[in-house]
């Protein structure tokens, strides 16, 4: 089987470090699982609790699915029961904005 | 500034422009890493606000002195350890330094500059503003 390499990694601090994204991107063998050849991996990390609060990656045996009762329940995941990358980050980036402006 | 002198850059992203940046992924799947001595913040106001004196009384005190423990370092600055080790955890979160285990024993946290830079060079985003008063004119 083909390794997955990673061709992006970023972190980000946010708010006066109240909250750290951390994304993770790796170029994988196309297939269904994977249309766009892309594994992903985005978290946002409560630094204050020291857990993630918005999980959203697409590892097997899952597509690309949000983790939506973190801290307390990691093995909760609801399946966005989408292929495309584009709309996944887009998700992503929608519960980081809620979760940030409650928090203010 | 020494030019061999190593540092640690502090750049800014704010959440809209790392959302555009990532969306442009499957189009350009060149390897773009974030090189080990760049961290980002959201913006300066988050920056400034984040880095107090104390925070920078912490990462030279690190650099020069090499305390073995956030407790040894809280000795040091002549604070108490909670605001230190709150301190720490802060500027491990955002990439500064790093809190290494100890493997036996009690699990001491060793803090440690994420690599061994010896300044900090901020890179303030100018050209936006420069755009705006461009475009008033």
């Amino acid at each position: 089987m083909q390794k997955a390499k990673l061709i992006r990694n970023q972190r980000i601090t946010l708010e006066e470090v109240r909250f750290v994204i951390e994304v993770r991107a790796f170029e994988v063998p196309k297939n269904k699982k994977y249309p766009q050849g892309i594994k992903l991996k985005c978290v946002l990390i409560d630094v204050e609790l020291g857990k993630p609060r918005v999980l959203l990656d697409n590892h097997e045996p899952h597509g690309f699915h949000l983790h939506t009762r973190l801290p307390e329940d990691h093995d909760f995941r609801v399946s966005l029961n989408i292929l495309d990358y584009e709309e996944a980050i887009r998700v992503f980036f929608k519960e980081v904005r809620k979760v940030v402006s409650n928090e203010k | 500034m020494k030019n061999n002198e190593l540092t640690m850059t502090v750049r800014f992203k704010d959440l809209s422009t790392l959302e555009e940046d990532l969306l442009a992924l499957p189009k350009n799947k060149g390897v773009k890493l974030q090189p080990k001595n760049v961290v980002y913040f959201d913006s300066l106001p988050s920056f400034r606000n984040f880095m107090t004196l104390q925070k920078i009384e912490i990462l030279t005190m690190i650099a020069g002195e090499k305390p073995k423990s956030v407790y040894e370092l809280a000795k040091m600055l002549n604070r108490s350890i909670a605001p230190v080790q709150k301190d720490c955890q802060t500027l491990e979160a955002a990439g500064f330094i790093t809190l290494d285990k100890e493997k036996a024993g009690r699990g001491t946290l060793t803090p440690k500059l994420s690599f061994p830079y010896h300044a900090i060079l901020v890179k303030v985003p100018v050209y936006p503003y420069e755009l705006q008063f461009k475009t008033a004119a």
